[in-house]
């Protein structure tokens, strides 16, 4: 009876928002689509941050990128590696199943099979046990003081009865053999959006899930998401009045979208760091003019390049404001940052100079440098080619190779570099995951994206220690002490943090956060 | 139609068009046309310019040590905020563009040049016999031909690009960018040369003079060179001057990927493209200078080839 | 006749396995998907396994080899990106591409024809200057500016045009056309114009000095001699001989057209067969580029099969040679 008349409460709501409704439409424009429906079909940045709309994990961040409660209520470890999650009651999905622990169980298992690209971030929990019907355990593989915000932040979750009715238990293998499922192109999460149409051109339309378990904060009756790749247009579709946000707006297009009183301009510092690395493992460097030995492995060359480069005036005249000079590889927002971080080796042309004299380069030496020409925001090519001439200055002479996204990728993953610009996201809020994997000792599973090989014992041990120390202000000390310790060897040299930068129109507001997630559940008509 | 009554006759008259030595119609006819003598000056003008870069440009762009970062989009000398250094302002890295416009012009014109000579040789040889003679060359080259227009001139230069990596040390690649680049846009552009000249040579090869021709034991390197190239021309040249604009876009593009010049040596079509990133914040100087000289260029080499077109042309001189 | 174009198709096939072929060897000069597959967090083992799933350990012809067995019974393989059958993928941005580049070469054929022989009718008047103008701006513009400044002028300023996609389509069995909606047809005028704004003042150009050319020769001043009237000589013997080179060039840019329509597809955000190709460079997503190049390469294949065939039924010369006497050295 009761459920009824919610029923017909909904449907008067529903009507009632109906009358409105083409003034609620929001229309939203990305660089890229969607790779698939499928949220662990695809670890796609673009895909997830869509996704996240409609898929919920058991916690999520707030509107200040702290962990806050999703489908979970509270979450306590038991054990050193034994997490215990209360779920939330009354929760069902889009199609009317409704959500308990076999869900979450069920959703690991998914996310964790051969054909799912995100299994390799929820490498560190063992095993998802039932305990009952909105209560599950996590069972890690050694003890995680982040678990959840590290680790289960990146598993969304489904419905086991509409994946087992749909013949979609797995994500679709994706690989040589396999075929599309069910779940590649429809969609049955939690969230506050559900999908209504997924189109060839990648163009994804919403409508409110009323069923939702939270407030709703938000008051769209429709939602379109396009993908519009080319920066030019993207501006031009929202200057005309088809799309209400883009996602980002190219720099040098602010000023005249500030000039217009029917756009306004949002940003937020993002939570990523773009650095310079050098190979400091190899005995004599692959794309240099120097031979026989490698002029990277001198602290005193590292230092004499990072005091070369005025970062303040790459940010004024390149980034045109878009970025902040830092000097640490982790941004202000992750846990283990310390104030003294923001601080750059004062730019000393003459002091520089004298360091690469000292380590025996007095006329400098050639080196080629690695480039993603549509990567870093596309700010790659600028910033490579201001550094070049920062860089001359010392007598070191920098060949840019520009190259596309995936070239350039696979080349860097595969160490054949000798001088790279690379950006490393924080995107759990907290260093360790990238101290893990770009200053541990290069090896495999951890120091992956080590791609310079710096090493050192003490970072090592620091890093080692603060993976499984549950006291949170211990760990904290430990994760800045190897920060630092990597900083003052110039391990690499960390350039800025981009500046998330978008525009919208007056009509809406939107709420911006620092992992680049647009949320729908904030996105308010005024 | 006496031509064509005594085919004899008129394969001895267009002889006689093309001799060597008649080079004076070619001159009167220049000197009639001022449009060519215009377009003749422009193109002169720049590539002096291109030549004398080093000599005539205010500053060395290609050295970055000489680059001020802060001097970064200045505008023109007589815009507000100019800067009397900078004629024609600087571009987003405070090169200064007139200095860079010069070189890039040296990159672009030897690139364009090069390649379309590359791709004309190569095309108009290729067409010519194969038309010609027939047979298995005619078949191997235009299936060639039919291959490489399927591939994309970028994928190809992608190639050729990865073998110049493989055989080129790394620090040298600086170097023989400018080789890769022609040779790529050179090679990726000789079908549809090959492609008209072998379609010209079809419907010569069976007009009554060059059978006649044939008839009296011309040899057939002399049939093909002073009967049937003079008729290939005009749509040669037609091409030849939209190709070099081409040639030069698709530099443009080569360096967009990655794998053209490299951007701390930038050519017209380079600064284009970063240009077109500012054209509509209000900095137009970034991007209307380069493309502008890049306009002049493709301008004066169509004018001229017009021009060339109708004076080279045997039937049309008999006229002048 | 039928000799001739068994032997043509032949030939055709063997071009579009060469093409595939030399595809396979560029790809390791494209990029890696692997890396951006498996993600940041995946280890050295994770990156092997799945460079084995994906069959990118084995060498390229073996690599090679599986392709064209699987593309032989119309299986392009799974995007690496998508999860989805290439097959699927390409079937659904088909028509898109068609209709974009149909009307584009449509316009730049009617268009380009016409201008060029109103150029040619009086070769030094003022008409014809100003046209052979026009199409030099044409042919020295390049095409990401042309779109952006349509873009500017007509979505931005004056807010008539859409700026970006196809606007509502209707499907039509396994099509779906932007043609019979308003929207749909609003938002094929930009991109149309566009792609066709090149083509279009190469032809002009083309035309006109064909025809210049034409009218000099000795065949129409015989026309001219025997008192045929000059409309008729124009246009009966005139443009019937100066329509050979301009159809062999008509022929290979319907081609391009399609294999270069990117640069429009991604100003417009058109969602073509060349914009999946573009993203699909983007990720690394070699079943697609595949795909693509092979669909591509064949649709060239039937051009030029084509192009020859128009040529026998244009120059009757042609068909009395060609058919009658065996080629000569």
């Amino acid at each position: 009876m009761l459920r009824r008349a919610s029923i017909c409460l909904s449907l008067a709501l529903s009507a009632a928002l109906l009358s409105s409704a083409q003034a609620q439409t929001f229309r939203w424009a990305t660089p890229a689509s969607v790779a698939t429906m499928d949220p662990h079909a695809s670890g796609d940045t673009t895909t997830r941050n869509i996704l996240i709309n409609v898929y919920e994990g058991l916690v999520r961040l707030n509107q200040k990128s702290v962990l806050d409660s999703e489908l979970a209520v509270s979450w306590e470890a038991i054990e050193p590696t034994v997490w215990r999650f209360k779920l939330r009651p009354n929760v069902t999905f889009h199609d009317g199943s409704p959500f308990t622990a076999d869900d979450v169980v069920f959703s690991f298992k998914r996310a964790t099979t051969s054909s799912s690209d995100i299994r390799a971030k929820l490498r560190s929990i063992k095993e998802m046990k039932k305990v009952d019907d909105l209560t599950v355990d996590a069972i890690t593989q050694a003890p995680n003081p982040i678990l959840p915000q590290g680790v289960l932040i990146f598993m969304p979750i489904l419905s086991h009865v509409w994946a087992e009715k749909n013949n979609a238990v797995e994500p679709a293998d994706n690989r040589r053999t396999g075929k599309e499922n069910f779940a590649t192109r429809n969609a049955d999460g939690t969230g506050p959006f559900k999908i209504t149409s997924y189109g060839v051109d990648g163009r994804i339309e919403m409508v409110p899930n009323e069923s939702w378990w939270d407030k709703k904060e938000h008051n769209l009756s429709k939602v379109v998401i396009s993908p519009i790749a080319s920066d030019a247009t993207r501006v031009a579709a929202l200057l005309s009045g088809e799309i209400d946000l883009i996602t980002p707006i190219p720099q040098q297009d602010v000023p005249r979208v500030k000039e217009s009183p029917q756009f306004y301009i949002l940003t937020a510092p993002e939570a990523r760091v773009v650095f310079l690395g050098f190979d400091q493992w190899r005995d004599e460097l692959i794309a240099s003019n120097v031979k026989g030995k490698n002029p990277f492995k001198d602290v005193r060359v590292r230092q004499a390049l990072a005091k070369a480069i005025n970062m303040d005036l790459v940010r004024d005249k390149v980034l045109l404001g878009a970025g902040d000079p830092l000097f640490a590889m982790i941004p202000p927002q992750a846990n283990g940052w310390t104030p003294e971080f923001k601080t750059r080796p004062a730019s000393d042309i003459n002091e520089a100079k004298k360091l690469l004299a000292d380590a025996g380069y007095p006329a400098g030496f050639s080196v080629t440098l690695d480039c993603p020409s549509d990567g870093l925001s596309n700010m790659g090519e600028p910033v490579c080619v201001a550094l070049t001439g920062l860089l001359a200055r010392i007598g070191v002479k920098v060949d840019v190779l520009l190259q596309k996204q995936a070239a350039y990728a696979g080349k860097i993953g595969r160490r054949e570099t000798s001088f790279y610009i690379h950006s490393w996201g924080a995107t759990t809020f907290d260093a360790l995951a990238t101290m893990e994997l770009t200053m541990f000792s290069y090896g495999d599973g951890v120091g992956t994206w080590n791609v310079g090989g710096y090493s050192n014992a003490e970072v090592d041990k620091l890093i080692l220690s603060a993976s499984s120390e549950m006291d949170a202000a211990k760990r904290k000390g430990m994760l800045t002490k190897a920060l630092s310790i990597h900083r003052d060897h110039v391990g690499t040299i960390p350039l800025y943090q981009p500046t998330l930068t978008y525009a919208a129109s007056t009509k809406v507001k939107v709420v911006t956060r620092s992992d680049d997630a647009v949320q729908l559940r904030w996105v308010r008509f005024q | 139609m006496a031509e064509i009554a005594t085919p004899v006759s008129a394969g001895r008259l267009k002889l006689a068009a093309l001799a060597p030595r008649s080079e004076s119609p070619v001159l009167r006819s220049f000197l009639r046309t001022p449009s060519a003598m215009i377009a003749a000056f422009v193109l002169t003008c720049l590539a002096l310019t291109a030549l004398l870069a080093p000599w005539l440009a205010p500053f060395d762009p290609f050295d970055p040590a000489n680059v001020s970062l802060i001097d970064a989009m200045t505008p023109p000398l007589w815009m507000r905020d100019g800067n009397p250094d900078y004629l024609l302002g600087t571009d987003d890295q405070g090169r200064d563009i007139l200095s860079t416009v010069m070189f890039g012009l040296r990159i672009s014109m030897t690139v364009g040049v090069a390649a379309v000579v590359v791709a004309m040789t190569l095309g108009v040889v290729i067409g010519l016999i194969a038309g010609y003679a027939g047979g298995w060359f005619e078949s191997l080259t235009m299936r060639i031909v039919d291959i490489q227009l399927t591939i994309p001139s970028i994928l190809l230069a992608l190639m050729i690009d990865g073998v110049t990596r493989v055989v080129a040390s790394r620090e040298l690649q600086a170097e023989i960018a400018i080789y890769a680049v022609i040779a790529a846009i050179g090679f990726a552009s000789w079908p549809p040369f090959a492609r008209v000249a072998r379609s010209r040579a079809l419907v010569e090869r069976n007009k009554e003079y060059v059978q006649a021709a044939r008839i009296i034991g011309v040899a057939p390197l002399r049939i093909l060179l002073s009967h049937i190239l003079p008729n290939a021309i005009a749509p040669v040249l037609v091409i030849a001057t939209i190709d070099l604009g081409l040639a030069v876009l698709a530099e443009a593009a080569l360096s967009f990927l990655g794998v053209g010049m490299p951007p701390t040596q930038p050519s017209l079509g380079t600064m284009i493209r970063i240009g077109g990133n500012h054209l509509f914040s209000g900095k137009w100087w970034i991007f209307m200078t380069p493309a502008l000289t890049l306009v002049m260029i493709v301008l004066s080499v169509n004018i001229l080839g017009d021009w060339l077109r109708d004076a080279l042309n045997p039937k049309m001189r008999r006229r002048v | 006749m039928a000799s001739f174009v068994l032997k043509r198709i032949w030939q055709g096939l063997l071009t579009v396995l060469v093409v595939a072929f030399v595809a396979f060897g560029l790809f390791r000069f494209v990029g890696d998907p692997v890396m951006s597959m498996a993600g940041a967090e995946a280890t050295q083992r994770d990156r092997e396994e799945l460079r084995e799933q994906l069959g990118l350990n084995d060498s390229i012809p073996v690599q090679f080899v599986r392709f064209v067995a699987n593309a032989a019974t119309g299986d392009f393989g799974i995007s690496y990106r998508s999860g989805r059958p290439v097959s699927n993928l390409l079937a659904e941005r088909i028509p898109a591409t068609l209709e974009l580049v149909f009307l584009g070469a449509g316009m730049a054929l009617l268009f380009g024809v016409l201008l060029g022989i109103a150029a040619a009718l009086r070769p030094r008047g003022r008409l014809s200057r100003f046209i052979l103008t026009g199409s030099l701006a044409g042919v020295c513009l390049p095409t990401f500016v042309n779109g952006i400044l349509l873009i500017y002028l007509f979505a931005v300023t004056l807010r008539w045009l859409p700026s970006f996609g196809r606007g509502e389509t209707v499907q039509i069995g396994v099509w779906s056309t932007g043609l019979l909606t308003s929207s749909g047809l609003r938002s094929l005028i930009m991109p149309a114009l566009t792609l066709a704004l090149f083509q279009l003042a190469m032809l002009t150009r083309l035309v006109y000095s064909e025809m210049t050319d034409v009218m000099q020769t000795d065949f129409i001043r015989f026309c001219r001699a025997r008192g045929l009237d000059r409309r008729s000589i124009f246009f009966r013997h005139g443009l019937r001989s100066a329509l050979m080179p301009v159809v062999t060039v008509v022929g290979l840019n319907i081609g391009s057209v399609i294999a270069f329509s990117a640069i429009t597809e991604t100003v417009f955000q058109w969602p073509g067969l060349s914009l999946l190709f573009v993203d699909s460079i983007r990720f690394g997503d070699i079943p697609v580029m595949a795909a693509y190049l092979v669909l591509v390469s064949f649709v060239f294949v039937l051009i030029n099969l084509a192009v020859d065939l128009i040529y026998f039924a244009i120059d009757p010369r042609l068909r009395v040679s060609r058919a009658g006497a065996p080629a000569h050295g």
